[in-house]
């Protein structure tokens, strides 16, 4: 009998079966939301809700994949829920019916599992506290969150015939030289030829992060289920820049940034001018002094350029010019020239315009202390200390707005 | 987006109570001053600012005898909306304060006028004019001994002029530097009935006898000033230099005409001097004249702007002043030097600094 039993076994391994043991998939939950006739939210209220609840149903149950599927019909049905959900990927599907309007909301719940084909949780119930999508607590979700906890555990699938089957391949395309991170240990260095691999776990979500010096950081999500192909679109970092800005919350001000293709530094120049200023006074608005400045600025970025805060530290120097009326322009007299140091933040907050807040310590450099002092004002100016041919100037700011061009 | 927020309005919080670091009078008057001479002994300060309601200070150094001036002892001036205010500065220190009241200022014109003169002590001679009535123009002589006795004397000008035989008419009045070690030299132009007078007083600081002399000038017509003028500057130019070229001696008058907005200048003078006939031109300057200097030329420091006129009245050099205030002209070592003071107000504190340049170089400022 031992020589049967082995020849099973033999043509079985041959034929591709594994021996090993079979392996879990997460499941993937489709989260919807629906607004019955006669409901007092809006559309924008409902999409604010139902990101709230993805978020608690995600930090909750981190074996199940929340997949966002968009607002269902007032009257959907199970069918056309599985429909959604399966269209999505996902082999489950909660819907949140949103009745009522924020202080006397009535919320219905129901979880469906389209493995089992059964109904996981249905309730109903209402808040009175709500206000705003800001005002959401955990709390809010107590009860969704506990009605479908364990209810999705995770697949039991057979186990590929052999290791490398096990994994599904992603190949990736992009420029020669990127660096993509995201897709396990070590990074991927993409060759010369412009392509690469990795062996992945499939049926799970990866975040790519492909970088480039001179080109901008893609960061992208994808759903491996099996063997897949995937170009990255990379694009080139803007060389030049605009900047719009507010010194000291009065001075406007403009400058044309050049950035370094491969290196993470800026150069900028630019004017700031107190010809138009805000006169920060409760009688006046605007105020008018005849005196511009001319600053170049160079710097270099502390951060990624794809973090939401990115740092960077720079010297500028400025140059003062006096342009009264009737009189030919001319550096100010009494402090021509500074110096100033730059850490600042920019926060993006479109694909092409980044917010930023630079604080600005300066020297101003003056044979006359003295006239630098009385240019101030009769009283102490708050930030001033003055050195025998400097005054310091410990408290600016700018704020603006920068554009890649 | 809420963290950004705040942070902007922290910053417009931490900022909004911070002044510009410019001042264009400042810078002005310090891209002027760096073409003239600084006195080493400044600045000298003054705890004499009383907040914004005052306004034009300046500093007149007391003047030597020997020529020049000692900085150590001088007068602080300034202006607030009733009076002239007058601090009297000895050795470094402030002595006694003191207020001359200006009953109805000249909304034009400057609302008294000073000039140093010379004495062993420090004195001021100061004028004040009131824009309705010449009859309650005066005269006061400012005197600080040190260390803080201060002490005030005034006549009215029609003291003076009184007994030359005019009365209630005082229009005009200037001070011009003397190389005598002395005195200096106070020109007076007085109205009557029909005609003015002109006369010119030897001063000197020393009381009470202030007047030490007299120089009446035969009265004359001067129909081309409007009729009502309460008030002129006056300047006339007795040629110390006996310079050939400014043969004759000149009289200047000069006034605000409401009608163009602007101001006039004339220039009479009698050929031979003092006993022909009178001739008379107006000038083409359109500012104030506030001074006639050594050289014969004529400066004006209207709105702070420093114009230099030829005695025909031409445009020679125009110069930002800013906050640069022209005090005198004085001779030092027998050759004249224009001199100006720059007040610096910080720490609620004044600083004056003392800038000079010789007469024959001023017009050097517009280039």
């Amino acid at each position: 009998m031992r020589g049967p039993l082995v020849l099973v076994l033999v043509l079985l391994s041959a034929s591709g079966f594994a021996l090993e043991a079979p392996r879990q998939i997460p499941r993937r939950l489709a989260v919807a939301v629906s607004r019955p006739q006669g409901s007092k939210f809006t559309p924008a209220d409902a999409l604010m809700i139902a990101r709230s609840l993805h978020q608690h149903l995600q930090d909750a149950d981190g074996q199940v994949v929340i997949v966002e599927i968009a607002e269902m019909p007032a009257a959907a049905t199970p069918v056309e829920m599985g429909s959604a959900a399966t269209a999505a990927g996902a082999d489950s599907w909660m819907l949140l019916t949103l009745d009522g309007q924020w202080t006397s909301a009535r919320l219905g719940f129901r979880a469906d599992d389209l493995h089992s084909n059964s109904t996981v949780a249905q309730f109903s119930t209402t808040r009175t506290t709500l206000s705003s999508p800001a005002s959401l607590p955990g709390e809010t979700w107590a009860d969704a969150v506990g009605a479908i906890a364990g209810k999705f555990p995770m697949i039991e699938v057979a186990a590929p015939p052999a290791d490398s089957e096990q994994l599904a391949r992603l190949d990736l395309t992009a420029l020669p030289g990127s660096v993509i991170t995201g897709l396990g240990s070590p990074p991927i260095r993409v060759d010369s030829s412009g392509s690469a691999f990795r062996m992945l776990l499939p049926e799970r979500e990866y975040t790519l992060r492909t970088s480039l010096p001179g080109y901008v950081v893609v960061t992208q999500k994808i759903f491996l289920s099996g063997d897949r192909e995937l170009a990255v679109q990379q694009k080139k970092s803007s060389r030049w820049g605009l900047d719009v800005s507010l010194s000291d919350s009065r001075a406007p001000g403009m400058d044309f940034t050049m950035a370094f293709p491969t290196l993470p530094l800026f150069m900028r120049l630019g004017i700031t001018t107190y010809a138009l200023a805000l006169a920060l006074s409760p009688t006046e608005v605007f105020l008018s002094v005849p005196l511009t400045n001319i600053e170049l600025r160079a710097g270099i970025y502390l951060s990624p350029e794809d973090r939401f805060f990115r740092f960077y530290a720079g010297l500028g120097a400025f140059a003062r010019i006096v342009h009264a009326k009737d009189t030919f322009p001319m550096f100010d007299p009494v402090a021509p020239l500074g110096f100033m140091l730059l850490a600042g933040t920019e926060v993006p907050i479109s694909a092409q315009g980044r917010l930023y807040f630079e604080y600005t310590p300066s020297v101003y450099l003056t044979n006359m202390p003295d006239a630098l002092r009385a240019a101030l004002g009769s009283d102490n100016a708050p930030g001033w200390v003055f050195a025998s041919s400097e005054g310091f100037s410990l408290i600016s700011f700018r704020v603006g707005y920068r554009w890649q061009l | 987006m809420k963290k950004i927020g705040l942070l902007g309005f922290i910053a417009a919080l931490c900022t909004s109570c911070l002044p510009i670091p410019f001042d264009l009078a400042v810078s002005q008057a310090a891209g002027t001053a760096a073409k003239m001479t600084r006195d080493n002994s400044g600045p000298i300060s003054s705890n004499y600012f009383q907040g914004e309601s005052q306004r034009d200070f300046a500093f007149y150094p007391q003047v030597l005898a020997s020529g020049g001036f000692d900085y150590s002892a001088g007068f602080v001036t300034a202006l607030d909306n009733v009076s002239v205010n007058i601090q009297a500065v000895a050795n470094g220190s402030q002595n006694t304060n003191w207020n001359q009241p200006i009953p109805n200022p000249d909304p034009h014109a400057p609302a008294y006028l000073g000039w140093p003169v010379k004495s062993g002590t420090s004195y001021l001679f100061g004028i004040v004019f009131d824009a309705l009535s010449p009859s309650s123009s005066g005269y006061a002589l400012f005197q600080a001994t040190p260390p803080s006795v201060f002490t005030s004397t005034g006549s009215s000008l029609l003291s003076l002029v009184a007994p030359l035989g005019f009365v209630n008419s005082v229009i005009g009045a200037s001070v011009s530097a003397s190389p005598s070690a002395t005195f200096d030299l106070l020109h007076v132009l007085a109205v009557g009935a029909t005609s003015y007078l002109e006369a010119a007083f030897q001063v000197q600081s020393t009381l009470p006898n202030v007047v030490i002399s007299s120089v009446p000038r035969p009265s004359v017509a001067l129909p081309f000033i409007p009729a009502g003028v309460k008030r002129v500057m006056y300047f006339y130019d007795d040629n110390t230099a006996a310079d050939p070229s400014r043969v004759d001696n000149r009289s200047f008058a000069c006034w605000y005409d409401a009608s163009s907005s602007s101001w006039v200048s004339y220039a009479w003078w009698q050929t031979p001097t003092g006993v022909g006939s009178t001739f008379s031109m107006r000038l083409p300057a359109d500012h104030r004249l506030d001074a006639l200097l050594s050289t014969g030329q004529l400066l004006s420091t209207e709105d702070g702007v420093g114009r230099l006129y030829d005695r025909d009245g031409n445009l020679q050099a125009t110069f930002p002043l800013g906050n640069l205030t022209y005090i005198a002209e004085e001779y030092v070592g027998g050759a004249p030097r224009c001199y100006f003071s720059q007040c610096l107000i910080y720490d609620h504190t004044l600083h004056f600094n003392i800038y000079w340049i010789p007469t024959d170089q001023l017009g050097t400022l517009g280039n």
